[in-house]
Order: C-alpha cells, then sequence, then structure tokens
C-alpha cells in the first residue's frame, strides 16, 4: 500500500514535469455529482501503468504521456464513492470528465488504527467511525457527543447538563467494577490524561471535562476501537476500548478559507414541576398536625402548636404565605455564540492548517457560562524522497463560570428544588434573603442552611480556566520503499485554575465571604516510535509494525482557602482575613509498550492481523509490572469469491478476532503500603496508615471474542455490520469492602470476573441518490452484563447498588415499596422473605390491597431484592437525511430501553413532605382520613413516612427513553449566487423531544462521580440543555 | 543503511537503558511503611495521626458529642439532612450513612492506636527514654479506651439495663491491622467486655501517663482518671466514681474559670480536663463541625428545647426564690444569658435559640471538650449523696461542690440590675431537701444545665433510667444500628434487635 502510494506521489511530480512526444494523455474536470462543484485533491489512477495525478483548485487534472491503449481509470477522493471507468488513449488529448457521488461509506477511506491505518475494507476487528460531517451536523460543544446514537455498542451519556460537564463513555459494557471503565482518548497518536475522570477540585460538587479544550470542528475523525485486535496495539489501556481522534491538517493545492458562525439559545429540557406557597404551607400544616397527633396531641389547637418548637412552621392562613418560583430564578434562556475560522492549504512539499475558533456559551442555570478559545496549528513538509517532518501545536483556554450541582445546598439548581416556597426572596428592606434570619422572613424556619437558591446563583462565583497547550512533532523516514521509521514526541500540558467566591449571603459564604483556590497541572509527555514494513508481492501484502512508547504523567497541585471579607466586592484571596487552608500535593506514572502487529492479506481477501503488546506501568509492584497482550484476528471478503458473485452483493466480509487487552486504571502507588502525611493535630505534623501493602496488584484481563460481518448491497448503498462480542473480564481490581473493624472499609485485590456481551447491528441506506437524495441509518446494540465470580461468592453492596454474582453489575438492591395502607396513610413495603418467618415477625402482615402479599410498615424489616439494573437491553440511534440540491433536513434520535435508574432526587422530592423541603405535586395526593385511596402516605411532618433514601424502591424507576438529540435544516447556496464560493445557512436544534416515563428530569443521565458499581443512580443531576442555533459558513 | 543502523541501535539503546527507571515513580505525600516506624519522631508522628483520627468530625471530633444531644430533651434538631433527621427522631436504620461513618471512624482511629502500641516496644532510638515512651504508650491508650467506651454506648444497649454479660457491645479490636494478612470478621463482645476493654485501656493510662505537661489537647493521668470516674457514675458505681473525681479535684491542677465563658470563648482555661483541638486550619468543618450544627452562622440545625429552658427556671428554688424577692434580688442564670441566644426582649425561646457554647459559625473551630472540670465537681457530688443513705448523712462537701458550680454560673443582681455579691443566697443547704432524692435530682438537674450541649444528656438519662423521646431506657430503638456496610461485610457481627429481621 505504502508502496503505491509512494509511487503514485512520485509520478505526480514527474507526470507534471515531462512530456513525452509519441504519446497522448488523458485530462479532465471532477465534480461533485450533487452540487456539480469541483473537487480538488482527488486522485486519478491508471493501475495497469501505475501512475495518476490529482485535481487542482479547479477539479482539473492532466495526466500526459501515456501510450496509446485502453486503460481503467479509477477516480477516488475521500467521503466519495470511488468510480472505475474504461479510457482509449489515442495520441490526442483524452477528456474524461467525472462526477463523484458522495458516500457516507467508502470501503478504501483509511481507517485510522492507532500507529497506523488500513482501509475499511481489510479492517478484521471492530472499529466504529464518525465523520467530520456528523461532527459538523451535530454542532457540539464537546466532541463527545458526536459518538451518541452514532456509534453501535457505544454507550454515550453526560453527568449532567452544565457546560463542561463529564462525559461517561462505554465501550461495549462496563469491565471493571474499581478500575476506570472510560476509553483511552488518543489524539493525533497522543494519549491524553483524563485528568482521573475529571479536572479541577469539583468545589461545589461539580466536575469538569477533562477534553473540554479539544474543538470538535477540527476533528477530522472519530474512531472507536472496540475489539480486542483493534485496541491491543494499546495493550494495557486498551481494554475500555480507545477512542482515535484525528485532526484535520493541510492538504496541497489552492489555500481554502473557511469561515463559520452560529448563534442561538439554551434552555433546560425539563422543569421540576413543584408546589407553590400555598399548596406547600397546606401539606405542611396536615404534616404538622399529624405529628402532634402521634405525640399525643390529636387535637392540638393552632395556638398550642404555635407555641411550640413547630410553630415557625405552622401557619394556617395558607393565602398569605410567601410563593417564590425559585426554579424560575436561577434558570435563564441562555444565548450561545461561536466563530470559527480556518485556512488550509499548502503546497506539495509543504502544507499548512491553521484554524481558530471562539465561542461563548450560557447555560441555563445561572450563573453557568462558557468561554472558549481555540488554535490549531499544524505544518507538514516533505523534505525530501524519504523524509517527512511535520509539527502540531494547540493552544486553547477555556474559562467556564461553573455552577454547583447536585448533592449541595449551594448548588442553585438543586436547592432550587427543594427550598421551600414559602421562603421569600428578599427581605422586607429589598437586601437578598441570606435565609438564615427567622425574624425579618418568616417562611425563612424552612431554610435549613443559610443562603437561598437565588442567593447562591448570584452570590457564588465558581470560575474555572483551563489552558491546554498539545503540541507535537513527528519525522517519518523511509529507508527504502518498504521500511520506514516514525517517532513522534508530544507535550500535553493542561492546567485548571480554579477560582471560588462565595458572598456573605450564599451558603458557604455565610456570614464572613469565603474564598478557594486551586490550582491543577497535568504534564503528559508521549513518545512513540514504531517501524513499518510494508510489502506487497504476488497475491500477498504485508504490513509489520514493530514499536516501543513511552508515557509519563505527573500532576501538581496548590489549594488555597481563606474567610472574612470587608465586602463583597473584594474577590481575591488577598482579601481574606483568615487563611483557613493550604496544601500542595504531586503524583505521578508512567507507562512503557513494547508493540507489533501484523497485517497481512493473501489475494486481498484473506485477512490476518495478529498484534502483541508487553506493557509496564509504573503502578504495580516489580513483580507484576509487566503484562502480555497478545491478539489476533482474521477477515473473510466473502463478495470477492466468484461463488459469492451477484449483482445485488457488493460487499460482504466475516470477520473474527481474539484477544486480551489490560486495565491499569486504578490509583497511582496503589500496591505500596504507605504511610499518608498530612494527618496533623494541633499543628503538629501527624501520619497515619494510609494504605495497606498490595505487592500482588497486577494488571485487570479482558479478553474479547469478536465475530463479525461486514455488507455493502445495491453497489454499497445499503450497507453496515453486525457483530457480537464477548468479554471476560478477569483479575479483576476490586476495592472489596471489609469489616471496618479492620481500620479500612474496603481493599483492592484481583478478584472476581465480569462477563459483558451483546450483539451490534448498524445499517445505513441511501434510499434515493442524485439531485433528491435520503438516506436513513440506524443502529441496535444490546448488552448483557453479568458479574460471573466475586471472592468466597459474597455479595458486594454500595448502598442499593449489588454486586452478586449472576446479575449484572450494580444492580438495585432495594426494598420493594408498596404503596399506602389505606386503613392508616403508612407507607408500606413487601415483606418479601420467608412467609414462615413473615407470619411470626413482628410488624409483617396482609391487607386486602396487596392481596397474599406480606407488607410491613417497618422499612428495615422489608427484605432487599433486585429491582432492575442500569444496563439498558437495547440502547442506539436512528436517523435519517434528506437533501434536494442545496437543502437538506438531517434529524438524530437516540435511545436507551430496560434500564433502571435509582433516583435519589425523589428521597427529597417525594417523601409526603416529611421534612422542610418542597416537593412535586404528585405528593398532593395524600392520604387522608377521606382520601384514603391515595397514592401518597400520609404527610407527618419530621417523621419518616416511606422516605428513606437508600435502597428505597419507592424511588426505582424506570429509565427507558427516546429522544429526538438533533434536527438540522440547512441550505447551500447555488455557488453561481456568490461568485463560486459556498455558502450555507442552517437551523440546528438539539435535545428537542424527549419520550420517557422517568419521573426525574431527564433519564440520559449518569453519576459525577463515574463509579462503576453505581452507575444509573442519580441526584439532582440537571437536565441536557437543549439548544437551538442558526448559523451561516462560508468557504472561499 | 548506516542511517538504519544508526538508528535503530539509539531506539534499541534507548528501549533498553529507559525501562526500569523509566517505570519507577514515587510517591510524593507518603512514605513507605517499610521502615517508615523507626525512630521516636516517627512514633510520635503516628500519634499525632492518631489524635488527627479521633478529631474526626464523625466521632470525637464532634457527631460523637453531637448525637447524644440531638436524641434528648434538650435540643430540638430542625435540620433537614435525612441521617440526622433520622437520628434525633431515633428512627434509624441500618443504611444512615452518619453511622456508618461514625463507626467505622471509631475503628479507623483505633487501628491508628493499635500501630503505636504494637510498634513502640520495638524502636530501638536512644532518644526513646521510658518516660517519653510511657506518655506515648499512655496517650495511645487513653485514646483508646476512650473511644471503646464512646462506641459501646452508641452500639449497644445502656449499662444500665442491667444484662451486660449478655446484651452485646464493640468488636475488640487490640492489634494492628497493617497488612491484608490481619483482616478478621470479628465479632461483637459482650457490653461488660467492651466496658472491660475501656476501663483496662484508662487504667493503664492513667498510670503511665503524668499528670500534666505533654501539651493542649493531650491526654494526661487526671484526663484518664476523670474518664474513669465518668464511667464508672454510669455504671452506678457511685463509691468508685466519687473517689476518682476526688482525686481529679484534690489533684489541684484544675480550677473553674471566673466565668462561664473563657472556656467557650478562648478555648484554653484552667477548666479543661480534656479537649479535641480545633484550628481554623484543622477541623471537621462547615458541614460537620459542632458550630455547624450548633451555631447560627454555621447551619443552625440543632435548636434549644423548651423543656430545657423550663427545667433551667427550676434551677432557684422556692427558699431560694422567697430570699431573693425579699432582699429585691434577682438571679440571672449564666448559663442561659451568656450561653443560649436571646431573642430582641432577652428571653430565650426554644426552638428559636442556639447554644452559644461552639459560636465560631466563620473559621468552625470551637473545640470538642470531652471532660472538663464542673463535671467532676458534679460526678463527687452525686457519687457521694448516692453513696449516703438519708440527706443527714450526706457529708457537707456535696453541697460545697454544688454550690461551687452554682456561685459561678448564678449572678444576684439588686433591683437596680447590679451585681449584688450576694452568691451565698443562691447556695442549696442541707435543709433544702427533704430527701435524699430531691437532692440527687437537684444535682442532676444542675448537670443537665451546667453541662448542657456537651454531649452528656442522653447517657445521664439512659443511667437514670428515663425515658428518651417518649421510649423506654432500655429500647432497643435508641441504641444504633449496626450499619448495613459491616453487617453486608462481615458475616460474624450481629445485628442489634431493632434492626434484626433475620436476613438481608
Amino acid at each position: 500500500m505504502l508502496r503505491k502510494l509512494l509511487t503514485l506521489f512520485l509520478l505526480c511530480f514527474v507526470g507534471v514535469t515531462y512530456s513525452f512526444a509519441q504519446s497522448g494523455s488523458i485530462q479532465g474536470t471532477i465534480t461533485d455529482a450533487n452540487s456539480g462543484e469541483p473537487l480538488p485533491a482527488t486522485n486519478i489512477y491508471l493501475p495497469d501503468l501505475e501512475r495518476g495525478a490529482s485535481t487542482d483548485a479547479n477539479g482539473e487534472y492532466l495526466i500526459e504521456g501515456i501510450p496509446a491503449g485502453t486503460y481503467t481509470v479509477r477516480v477516488t477522493y475521500i467521503g466519495y464513492s470511488t468510480v472505475t471507468r474504461q479510457a482509449e488513449v489515442d495520441n490526442d488529448a483524452t477528456i474524461i470528465n467525472i462526477e463523484l457521488q458522495r458516500s457516507s461509506q467508502n470501503l478504501d477511506e483509511l481507517v485510522v488504527v492507532g500507529f497506523g491505518s488500513t482501509s475499511q475494507r481489510n479492517l478484521t476487528g471492530s472499529v466504529e467511525s464518525v465523520s467530520a460531517e456528523e461532527i459538523e451536523e451535530a454542532h457540539l460543544t464537546t466532541f463527545e457527543g458526536a459518538l451518541q446514537g452514532n456509534a453501535a455498542g457505544v454507550q454515550v451519556t453526560s453527568t449532567s447538563g452544565v457546560l463542561g460537564a463529564p462525559v461517561s463513555v462505554r465501550v461495549r459494557g462496563t469491565t471493571s467494577i474499581s478500575a476506570s471503565s472510560q476509553p483511552l482518548y488518543v489524539v493525533d497518536g497522543i494519549p491524553l490524561t483524563d485528568a482521573g475522570g475529571s479536572i479541577g477540585s469539583g468545589f461545589g460538587g461539580t466536575a469538569t471535562n477533562p477534553f473540554l479544550n479539544i474543538n470538535p470542528s477540527n476533528i477530522k475523525s472519530i474512531q472507536v476501537l472496540k475489539s480486542a485486535t483493534s485496541a491491543a496495539v494499546y495493550g494495557a489501556r486498551g481494554s475500555n476500548g480507545v477512542v482515535l481522534i484525528e485532526t484535520k491538517s493541510g492538504e496541497s493545492g489552492k489555500t481554502q478559507i473557511n469561515i463559520g458562525t452560529s448563534v442561538g439559545f439554551t434552555e433546560p429540557t425539563e422543569q421540576y414541576d413543584i408546589l407553590n406557597g400555598p399548596q406547600f404551607q397546606e401539606m405542611a400544616n396536615v404534616g404538622i398536625r399529624n405529628f402532634f397527633r402521634d405525640i399525643g396531641f390529636p387535637d392540638a389547637s393552632a395556638a398550642f402548636i404555635e407555641s411550640t418548637g413547630f410553630g415557625p412552621f405552622f401557619n394556617e392562613n395558607v393565602q398569605e404565605v410567601a410563593s417564590t418560583d425559585w426554579a424560575d430564578l436561577v434558570t435563564r434562556t441562555g444565548t450561545i455564540q461561536n466563530y470559527n475560522a480556518s485556512v488550509s492549504g499548502g503546497s506539495s512539499e509543504t502544507q499548512f492548517y491553521f484554524s481558530a475558533n471562539y465561542s461563548d456559551e450560557e447555560g441555563y442555570a445561572r450563573p453557568n457560562q462558557l468561554e472558549q478559545f481555540n488554535v490549531l496549528a499544524k505544518i507538514d513538509h516533505t523534505f525530501n524522497e524519504n523524509l517527512d517532518i511535520g509539527i502540531s501545536i494547540s493552544p486553547t483556554r477555556s474559562e467556564n463560570s461553573r455552577v454547583a450541582i447536585s448533592n449541595a445546598v449551594a448548588a442553585p439548581y438543586t436547592y432550587a428544588a427543594l427550598a421551600a416556597p414559602v421562603i421569600p426572596q428578599f427581605y422586607p428592606n429589598g437586601e437578598i434573603n441570606d435565609g438564615a434570619d427567622s425574624q425579618r422572613a418568616p417562611g425563612n424556619s424552612f431554610s435549613a442552611f443559610s443562603g437561598t437558591p437565588f442567593g447562591n446563583a448570584v452570590g457564588i462565583e465558581l470560575l474555572q480556566t483551563l489552558t491546554q497547550v498539545n503540541t507535537s512533532a513527528y519525522a517519518d523516514y523511509s529507508f527504502t520503499p518498504t521500511l520506514a521509521l516514525k517517532t513522534d514526541f508530544s507535550v500535553q500540558y493542561l492546567q485548571s485554575e480554579e477560582e471560588q467566591r462565595n458572598a456573605n449571603f450564599a451558603t458557604d459564604g455565610f456570614p464572613v465571604g469565603v474564598a478557594d483556590a486551586n490550582n491543577e497541572q497535568y504534564l503528559n509527555y508521549n513518545w512513540n516510535n514504531t517501524l513499518t514494513y510494508t510489502n506487497d508481492w504476488d497475491d500477498h501484502s504485508l504490513t509489520a509494525v514493530a514499536g516501543i512508547t513511552f508515557q509519563r504523567e505527573t500532576v501538581t497541585s496548590i489549594a488555597l482557602a481563606g474567610d472574612t471579607f470587608l465586602s463583597n466586592d473584594l474577590t481575591n484571596l488577598a482579601s481574606a482575613a483568615n487563611i483557613t487552608f493550604g496544601s500542595g500535593t504531586g503524583s505521578s506514572f508512567a507507562f512503557q509498550n513494547n508493540l507489533g502487529r501484523i497485517n497481512y492479506s493473501f489475494k486481498d481477501r484473506y485477512l490476518l492481523t495478529l498484534t502483541a503488546s508487553y506493557n509496564g506501568s509504573s503502578r504495580f509492584g516489580e513483580t507484576e509490572q509487566y503484562g502480555f497482550f497478545p491478539a489476533g484476528s482474521v477477515g473473510w471478503i466473502i463478495s470477492d469469491e466468484e461463488f459469492a458473485e451477484a449483482d445485488f452483493l457488493s460487499f460482504l466480509k466475516l470477520r473474527a478476532g481474539y484477544g486480551i487487552i489490560g486495565n491499569a486504571s486504578i490509583g497511582n502507588f496503589a500496591n505500596l503500603a504507605l504511610l499518608s502525611a498530612g494527618a496533623d493535630y494541633n499543628s503538629q505534623p501527624g501520619i497515619v496508615l494510609g494504605q495497606l501493602s498490595n505487592p500482588g496488584l497486577k494488571w485487570e484481563e479482558t479478553a474479547q471474542l469478536d465475530v463479525g460481518l461486514d455488507y455493502g448491497f445495491l453497489d454499497n448503498r445499503v450497507r453496515g455490520s453486525l457483530s457480537y462480542y464477548n468479554k471476560q473480564t478477569s483479575d479483576l481490581l476490586l476495592a472489596r469492602p471489609i469489616s471496618a473493624t479492620n481500620g479500612f472499609t474496603g481493599f483492592t485485590e484481583n478478584i472476581g470476573e465480569i462477563e459483558n456481551t451483546g450483539l451490534e447491528f448498524d445499517i445505513a441506506a441511501d434510499i434515493l441518490t442524485g439531485d433528491f437524495s435520503w438516506s436513513l441509518n440506524a443502529n441496535v446494540s444490546t448488552i448483557n452484563n453479568e458479574v460471573k465470580s466475586l471472592p468466597e461468592g459474597q455479595d458486594i453492596i454500595f448502598g442499593e447498588s449489588l454486586i452478586r454474582e449472576g446479575e449484572a453489575l450494580g444492580s438495585f438492591f432495594v426494598r420493594e415499596y408498596a404503596g399506602v395502607n389505606p386503613e392508616n396513610g403508612d407507607a408500606l413495603y413487601f415483606f418479601n422473605g420467608d412467609t414462615d418467618v413473615a407470619e411470626t415477625a413482628d410488624g409483617v402482615f396482609q391487607i386486602d390491597k396487596f392481596g397474599d402479599r406480606f407488607v410491613t410498615d417497618n422499612f428495615s424489616t422489608a427484605q432487599r431484592i433486585i429491582g432492575g439494573d442500569p444496563f439498558p437491553d437495547i440502547f442506539g440511534g436512528f436517523g435519517t437525511n434528506v437533501a434536494y440540491k442545496g437543502l437538506s433536513l438531517n434529524v438524530n434520535f437516540n435511545y436507551s430501553l430496560g434500564n433502571e435508574i435509582y433516583w435519589a432526587d425523589g428521597s427529597f422530592l417525594r417523601t409526603n413532605l416529611s421534612s422542610i423541603f418542597n416537593q412535586d405535586v404528585s405528593q398532593l395526593d395524600y392520604w387522608t382520613p377521606e382520601n384514603t385511596d391515595a397514592s401518597v402516605p400520609e404527610p407527618r411532618f419530621f417523621t419518616n413516612n416511606g422516605s428513606t433514601s437508600t435502597g428505597n424502591g419507592r424511588y426505582l424507576e424506570d429509565g427507558s427513553y427516546l429522544r429526538l438529540k438533533s434536527a438540522t435544516v440547512g441550505y447551500t447556496l447555488p455557488r453561481e449566487w456568490v461568485n463560486g464560493n459556498e455558502v450555507r445557512v442552517y437551523a440546528q436544534g438539539t435535545n428537542l423531544l424527549t419520550f420517557t416515563d422517568f419521573q426525574g428530569l431527564d433519564p440520559e443521565v449518569t453519576p459525577a462521580s463515574g463509579a462503576n458499581a453505581t452507575q444509573g443512580n442519580v441526584f439532582f443531576q440537571p437536565p441536557q440543555q437543549r439548544t437551538i442555533q442558526f448559523g451561516v459558513n462560508l468557504g472561499f | 543503511m548506516k542511517y538504519l543502523k544508526y538508528m535503530l541501535s539509539l531506539l534499541l539503546v534507548v528501549t533498553i537503558s529507559s525501562c526500569d527507571e523509566f517505570l519507577t515513580e514515587s510517591p510524593q505525600q507518603s512514605l513507605p511503611l517499610e521502615g517508615g516506624i523507626s525512630t521516636v519522631e516517627d512514633i510520635e508522628n503516628l500519634l499525632n495521626g492518631a489524635y488527627n483520627d479521633v478529631q474526626d468530625g464523625d466521632i470525637i471530633g464532634s457527631q460523637s458529642l453531637v448525637f447524644s444531644e440531638i436524641t434528648t430533651d434538650n435540643t430540638v434538631w430542625t435540620g433537614s439532612f435525612p441521617t440526622y433527621v433520622n437520628i434525633s427522631e431515633l428512627d434509624m436504620d441500618p443504611t444512615n450513612g452518619s453511622i456508618a461513618g461514625q463507626w467505622n471512624d471509631y475503628f479507623d482511629a483505633t487501628n491508628s492506636l493499635n500501630i503505636i502500641l504494637a510498634n513502640i516496644g520495638d524502636i530501638d532510638d536512644p532518644n526513646l527514654t521510658d518516660q517519653r515512651a510511657d506518655a506515648i504508650r499512655g496517650q495511645a491508650l487513653f485514646l483508646r479506651g476512650l473511644l471503646y467506651f464512646s462506641g459501646v454506648r452508641y452500639f449497644g444497649l445502656p449499662w444500665s439495663t442491667g444484662n451486660n454479660s449478655s446484651n452485646l457491645g464493640l468488636p475488640i479490636r487490640t492489634e494492628p491491622v497493617a497488612s491484608s494478612d490481619d483482616f478478621q470478621n470479628p465479632s461483637r463482645a459482650t457490653v461488660a467486655e467492651t466496658y472491660a476493654q475501656a476501663v483496662g485501656d484508662l487504667q493503664e493510662a492513667a498510670n503511665l501517663l503524668p499528670p500534666g505537661g505533654l501539651g493542649e489537647g493531650r491526654a494526661n493521668s487526671l484526663a484518664a482518671t476523670a474518664l474513669l470516674s465518668r464511667i464508672r457514675l454510669g455504671q452506678a458505681q457511685y463509691p468508685a466514681a466519687a473517689d476518682l473525681a476526688g482525686q481529679v479535684i484534690s489533684s489541684g491542677n484544675f480550677s473553674l474559670d471566673e466565668s462561664v465563658l473563657p472556656l467557650w470563648r478562648t478555648e484554653q482555661t484552667g477548666e479543661q480536663i480534656f479537649s479535641i483541638i480545633h484550628t481554623p486550619q484543622d477541623n471537621p468543618g462547615i458541614n460537620n463541625s459542632l458550630p455547624a450544627f450548633y451555631a447560627i452562622q454555621g447551619r443552625d440545625d440543632i435548636q434549644i428545647s423548651q423543656s430545657f429552658l423550663d427545667a433551667a427556671d427550676e434551677i432557684v428554688n422556692d427558699r431560694q426564690q422567697a430570699t431573693l424577692d425579699a432582699a429585691g434580688q434577682t438571679v440571672v442564670d449564666t448559663r442561659i444569658s451568656l450561653l443560649v441566644s436571646v431573642g430582641d426582649d432577652g428571653v430565650p425561646t426554644a426552638s428559636i435559640d442556639n447554644s452559644l457554647k461552639y459560636d465560631d459559625g466563620i473559621s468552625t473551630a470551637d473545640n470538642a471538650v470531652v471532660i472538663r472540670y464542673p463535671e467532676m465537681l458534679l460526678t463527687r457530688a452525686e457519687g457521694l449523696a448516692r453513696t449516703s443513705t438519708t440527706v443527714a448523712d450526706v457529708p457537707q462537701e456535696v453541697f460545697n461542690l454544688v454550690n461551687q458550680v452554682r456561685r459561678r454560673a448564678l449572678v444576684v443582681n439588686n433591683a437596680a440590675g447590679e451585681d449584688a455579691s450576694s452568691e451565698a443566697a443562691i447556695d442549696y443547704t442541707r435543709a433544702d431537701f427533704a430527701s435524699l432524692q430531691e437532692l440527687i435530682d437537684a444535682i442532676v438537674l444542675e448537670r443537665r444545665i451546667e453541662l448542657a450541649f456537651e454531649g452528656q444528656r442522653l447517657w445521664d438519662l439512659l443511667r437514670l433510667r428515663m425515658s428518651v423521646k417518649g421510649m423506654p431506657f432500655d429500647s432497643d430503638r435508641i441504641t444504633f444500628p449496626i450499619p448495613q456496610t459491616e453487617i453486608d461485610a462481615n458475616p460474624n457481627i450481629e445485628q442489634n434487635n431493632a434492626y434484626d429481621v433475620g436476613g438481608s
């Protein structure tokens, strides 16, 4: 392959420079069949002569000096179907003009597979590709969203709808319990740091996506390596899949300038429907009266109640109470603006690509705002026929005005749902209510904390600035046409600066003001060296790669905190009267990988790939430092066999592979017994045994079988693939809970096995082509996760998440909520235990409403059952694209069916008002002696009547959903209207519609912790945002 | 081809030379355990680390002193956090995260102490004098005794049930867990055995430690003796309690402050016997510290109860009141006027006003006062009183002890509101008490007011066999559940009855 390219390359020069008198030529123009635009840099190749040419900026080409005769002409261009024609050449110029059809899947297109590339046609592993067009259509803030619903077997969920939130990506299931299950991200060959899943201290319970600064508009393609053979060259770190991102590069020819801009707005996809002031107060009154009844005062007068500790909560004049709409005060319609420009081009020796991007987005959750600056500069240079060199530098910066989310009162969006509506927004004198003074604002008795949602939205600054500079340089030296050495060295510098300032009326700032600062720096070096041998002879084709790579990452951090400020206007720590905290830490790890891969094909239809990597990591002890990870796969292009020749069948490939990959995503130094410093007492230095020795800790291993069928029918107008995988992960790195009496609550060991199996099917069809085109695509994946073995078969339980042999990882282990006892309004749970025990157990009984089933009003008496698991039965996406001339409509859906969500929000929002928190309107159907058929138990103030937060089946929800992820309408103006330039206008919306029974705000969320065993446990994650954008792209 | 050889050899050289060294990284905030405990400084640093564990907000640093107040008639819990709401309502279940945190941290700290106790004998350092070794060992034993005593009262039924050799206490761990080979799944010892462990540790600590001079926030022999007197009082061993308290009093190392306030403001006074020191830089923080729970500037979760205010109104008896009225004098209890916030009208109001013992809601650095001198006075008074058979044979010392506490706390004002300097007006005399029980009740009342919000009320209620939130003192719903995480991880642990349903 390489030799051919090289020859082609050389011939280009030759073809241009010399002319042959005794021969003819072929020339013409290559254009896009739909738009009629000329296509520059298209390859025209004459296999018989091993000669060819590329089109210039006008789409024109010329191949001279061709002896008379009949030749095959092959025209290839990335993103278009290859066209083959016969050409009669005499001694004149033969004109061959060809119109190319766009193709979303070109089998000869190169797929980057890590330390090399191969054609889609010759792949023997499972790889999902997402193209630049798909990424552009999606108009994303971060690139991960492009994988959602687009890549079979890849589950993408965001941790929340705030800007810059980390994204959870699971490639073919969850393969680990304790180690990270996130894939490895490699940009242009550089493995990026994942900063432990999120970057920054996470002030306020929110975290930031470490890949935030990768600008989607610079991405040329994303490949997800799913199978062992694909990912094996990344050995140790490939077991969760590898996401390879290739950024755009310059192409020789006329300089291209592209300018794009878009503006739009954002809003939450959903808001809670919660009680207003009078509704809330009335329900509280009922709950308070019931409380007094239960402690022996059934007929307590209002005056009596008001004289007690509950007096401030009680108010019979329900129409007089405040009715603050907190959610409205902390949300807004945000605006988005985005500008980008790129210039690319170059000569045959030197190509360049420069791009700059600026975007400014306001989130719907006040004061969330993300401002980003991105620059990418790339130069590739051919020094001579043997040596190519290049450099790429990408400085980026994002300033994220974050907002606290989830489990924090300081989180305006969370507290807005919970703060009692009877708390007023302002004090009577107009100051922002800080929630603290119940004398000044009567409703403040319901304020458990200082601060109010509104106060926290305007009084907390949480600025995070990410500065990233990725720099890489490479040299590619060909010793011979068949042997090349490539070395690339890259440095990723990633810095997070955080400043938090809480005003004196905010929850965490009350009453004197508090500030924190945190600075984290990641320095990630990679040095990759590969030697590639490529040769074709007779029917054989061989590519062999041997390489050695080094990666070292260091992280350092400094943190400071202080309080007591003169004024809320003074924001820096310099203005704090007290410095209350200071810390500085550092850590590091190193990986070394010796890798090898052989791609061999016979007759271009029998394919073999063998890979091996021998991996070392500083994270393991001496005896287990290295792991060996082999993989192999075979492919058979059946459609090339004579017996399979049929008009309708254009491509059919059977492939199968098996391999072993390791996972080392555990903490640094996990093998060592460590005395941890910092356990100081009264300003004297202290040390504690922080970690026990674990010399046997070794690589987690995943053995994966991958079998697949790639197909194309009707000239590849219908195409796709079907895959089956079986991943067996053993030696699981597992922090097994142990008796706390040992002084530790868990210990990480290589124990247990997990199996993930699944089927993946995708199909794409170009139903209509030509002026009016219509295409469809769909994918569906199944996933079956099962814990196969655990130490001594013992269950491991984290809250409501169960790890049990034979069950899915993190199955929900809950006491089954039965409903309301019609006789007395008690919340009831099904006993679900031994019937013999039930008949004698205290507090276990039967009532008509539940038939034969035993119920109990005592939460702890009910036995836990598995109520579901967080893995969907099927998930995927589908979409369609309709175009008429320049006008296009693109619609994409994604879906997930059969997964459960533990909706812990409910333990606050649906408690039949057992405490001071607001409730959603469903709770109005509460039990009273008159409403015995109620769906909600009787309100009993400050009494738990069915609201236990952990493992309560009342809060287990079906998480299935179907979502209209994006819809885009675009129009490309006819070129003749705009001087031959390209002008495209579009309108685009995301998260437009969601169909779900989930009771929370958004079924498409995952916990911010990213912990594998507690997937599907959510707690006030803000919902995804809905965006509407209008944009224009110009190309010159 | 010359280049090829050159470059290949370079690659090879780089590969071979770098590997082992390249993959060696060292931790920066930790030291290896191996060889890490060899000098006296090492072991003293470990002791500081153990104090730091005890300082944790989940246990002695805060919550162990908070839970035994919020479950009682001294307070009204107005906070919202479910785990605390459930504890304050005695409506707990084994999944309660705050209880799990407490359980885990008791044993986390215990292990730190066991590591010190197991290693100190092997330290070969000439600087480790016997005196220094005794001080280290004694402090470690004191803290371990404190932890077992504190823990058994939460997780076991009260001593006053009398069934202490069958009621279950804590699992007892006295050997260190320094590697995974040391892991065990222990079962629970009885309440009696757990108390015996605590008492044994404290007695040995009292023998090993000097009576003072170890620095602020550190245990000495008198702290151990004081804690033993508290245990004996709880065990109704009144002569022993009185005797131990007497030893602390007669040591002369402690005295009452001029006013009730200084201890709660300047934090280091002669009244303090043992406190866990919190500093602005090192404390359980805005979510877990004592002021987080108590202070208006904190989360303001704990308010005073009407029951407490009513009790405080009884602090002057009818005889005293009549005398005062006749002299046109009034009494101000500074434990209320200075240590409870009052509204605009100057009158404390239940469930609106807070204790001001922990007022540093900003730095959250209020110390956790574990034992202070007035308790010794009142313990000795109660111990001696209960050892007597009638009011008549109660030693005069008893009245003197109680009156010391009263004179310091109660200010007698003249009609003009000025200090009348007549403390004697509020002294108790033998004649004030018609029965021994009345005297004991007065001491208990004094104790309630004096030691309010210091984590003593629940234990006093239980030892006096009084009901708690309407539940009888021996109700197993007052006892904390063993955390579900422990039940799930340790097959040998037995759940407390109220939470045990014989299944999962």
